[in-house]
């Protein structure tokens, strides 16, 4: 009896949402058939991967019957800039899901196309800073940096990127620094000790030497979220989202502290292949993963913040990608054109000053 | 042509149609990936590795000028001259046992001694992360006894990738050894003790004499596994140990400088094939 309740109040619950959502916006009921084919997408493993197929290529599909999505998921997007280059002149991958920094690094290679804002309006919700090379790949969602703790351990979360200095918790610090994770940590580090990244990171090259001898570990194996999780160190510096998803899903072991002086996102762009077999059908996509409402879903679900100035997010969203009203306000972003040059000198920078002397 | 020249060159043809297979599996898997290699080594930018274009040798130019890349090489070079001198003194002891036992689990004993390798090397060494680490068994332990205050580091540095790569090689070196240690015979050392050599002095004039074929051949190999080891001194390093392996899979992966990882690779391949001519020649002055 129980079970029957519980499901048709369910179906009550659902059926009354389609019905206020169609209301809302009757475009996201309607299905267009006009245009058939595949779009192949190649993008980030994981999580990932599970969240953007139910979320974003699903409701695609639906709205546009015709069109076939597949989804390749890659180790890393040097994997996917090397199948794109591989495949340049013949290519088999239509849109591409890539961090910023190896965008436009393929950019500068023109593996992508220009998007044309009268096929793929929602450009134009996109800020400047997101549209990169003249709209050869778009931001559409950032993953924060964050200071992820064990709640076993760590009964005081930490508030500030200042903790990690704090001798307490010397050796239990999980830090892999030698990646996109310490291209964003610098300029954050940078602009604490009152400084500009784009004059020198040396301040925050200092505030990482003075975290350094909390560190354990800068390779932590399997990877940054486990290590908390068992309590093998008490802080890691990694990403939000995941986080946020194994907070949920798994028992709590792991929470995130969003520093209060604000973050910066790990930026992820899309973008359409230059000579792509399926063009139409893949600005479709593209569109589409540009829109407010698939950013919107996106970020309720997997805790990436949107990129789409249109999208509203409800608080408690807010709060779980970039923290405080405090935090919120203080959330930074970088001129990714500008990093994008510096990216392999402060990674050798941070290799060889900090982590191969601590 | 007389019939027996006929027919030697028709073994010469079956030979060589036999061994063609093999040639171009080889050829397709291993000699053009490492042309391609070498060509990347020389290109101007990560897509040029690719697609040809021009010459450069600013890659090695980078890494012969960087002080920071002959360290690496350094280190590289001390980790695989510890690993293998611990590898052999540990692994001789048992090799010489299984080679001398003349008891009939020794088929037995030789499967145990190599039983190891058919776990996979990542495995083991997550094993070694949970012995060595923070809150591992030997940490524990210590603790438990009161020995000491805190956590006494043994991983996330090059101590823990050595103990580590040291268990994770001694299979080979035995099969090395087992396989070198055919001269040894234990009539020579029943004479010797007959004439009144006690034991050390049959071990030293004798034994090692004889069987030191097998240990250099067992050094050589593991020097050679550890030199181009990557996954254990990632995994046990905790990013410290800064070696060949590791820096070309940061420049391939991370910054995507492919020309220079394929220049880094280089140097290791003639760091490899350096150390193989030396040793060789030494190995073949020491038997003549």
């Amino acid at each position: 009896m129980t079970i029957r309740t519980s499901i048709s109040r369910r179906a009550a619950v659902a059926s009354a949402l389609a019905i206020g959502l169609s209301l809302l916006s009757p475009a996201a009921m309607a299905q267009d058939t006009s245009v058939t084919g595949t779009v192949n997408v190649i993008g980030f493993s994981g999580v990932f991967a599970e969240n953007y197929e139910k979320f974003i290529i699903e409701p695609f599909e639906a709205k546009y019957p015709g069109i076939d999505v597949t989804y390749r998921p890659s180790k890393n997007s040097a994997e996917t800039l090397a199948l794109l280059t591989l495949q340049r002149g013949n290519p088999e991958i239509d849109v591409a899901l890539i961090d910023v920094s190896v965008a436009i690094k393929a950019n500068q290679e023109g593996l992508f196309a220009q998007l044309d804002p009268a096929k793929v309006p929602n450009i134009a919700d996109a800020p400047d800073w997101a549209r990169l090379d003249g709209d050869r790949a778009v931001a559409f969602s950032q993953d924060n940096l964050a200071i992820l703790y064990n709640t076993d351990n760590v009964k005081e979360p930490p508030t500030s990127w200042n903790d990690l200095t704090d001798p307490k918790y010397k050796g239990k610090i999980a830090a892999k620094l030698g990646d996109t994770r310490g291209v964003i940590l610098l300029p954050i580090l940078t602009k604490l000790k009152g400084g500009d990244y784009k004059e020198s990171i040396d301040p925050g090259m200092e505030m990482l030497k003075e975290i350094a001898p909390n560190v354990s570990t800068w390779e932590p194996a399997p990877d940054c979220y486990a290590v908390v999780q068992s309590g093998e160190v008490d802080l890691s510096i990694c990403w939000n989202g995941r986080a946020q998803y194994l907070h949920d899903t798994q028992g709590g072991k792991i929470a995130v502290a969003l520093p209060k002086e604000g973050s910066i996102g790990q930026t992820n762009t899309i973008g359409l292949v230059e000579g792509s077999k399926n063009k139409e059908a893949a600005e479709l996509f593209v569109n589409y993963a540009l829109s407010a409402e698939a950013q919107a879903t996106f970020a309720e679900k997997s805790f990436y913040g949107p990129v789409n100035t249109k999208v509203e997010l409800p608080d408690e969203v807010a709060s779980r990608i970039y923290g405080s009203k405090e935090a919120q306000a203080a959330q930074m972003s970088l001129d990714w054109n500008f990093v994008a040059d510096q990216y392999s000198p402060w990674i050798q920078r941070i290799n060889r000053e900090v982590i191969a002397r601590y | 042509m007389n019939p027996a020249a006929r027919s030697a060159d028709g073994s010469r043809r079956v030979l060589l149609m036999l061994l063609l297979p093999g040639l171009v599996a080889l050829g397709v898997t291993f000699v053009l990936p490492l042309l391609w290699l070498f060509r990347a080594s020389f290109a101007s930018s990560a897509i040029g590795a690719f697609s040809g274009g021009d010459w450069t040798l600013s890659s090695y130019e980078t890494v012969l000028t960087d002080p920071f890349y002959w360290l690496v090489a350094w280190n590289t070079l001390v980790l695989g001259f510890n690993v293998a001198v611990f590898t052999v003194i540990l692994s001789y002891p048992i090799a010489l046992f299984l080679a001398r036992t003349e008891s009939r689990w020794r088929g037995v004993l030789t499967a145990l001694a190599v039983a190891p390798l058919l776990t996979s090397s990542v495995v083991r060494t997550y094993g070694w992360m949970v012995i060595l680490g923070d809150q591992g068994v030997i940490n524990s332990t210590l603790q438990a006894l009161s020995l000491t205050d805190g956590v006494v580091r043994l991983t996330n540095n090059s101590f823990g990738a050595t103990v580590a790569l040291i268990e994770i090689f001694m299979p080979y070196a035995i099969l090395a050894m087992l396989s070198g240690f055919g001269r040894l015979n234990t009539q020579l050392e029943e004479a010797a003790a007959m004439l009144g050599a006690n034991r050390l002095k049959v071990f030293t004039r004798i034994i090692l004499p004889l069987s030191l074929p097998g240990v250099l051949t067992a050094a050589l190999l593991v020097f050679v596994l550890a030199i181009s080891a990557f996954v254990t001194p990632r995994l046990m390093g905790g990013g410290r140990v800064f070696v060949l392996g590791t820096e070309v899979y940061n420049e391939a992966t991370v910054t995507l400088n492919w020309p220079l990882a394929a220049a880094l690779s280089v140097l290791l391949l003639v760091l490899f094939s350096s150390v193989i001519v030396i040793y060789q020649r030494a190995l073949r002055a020491l038997e003549a």
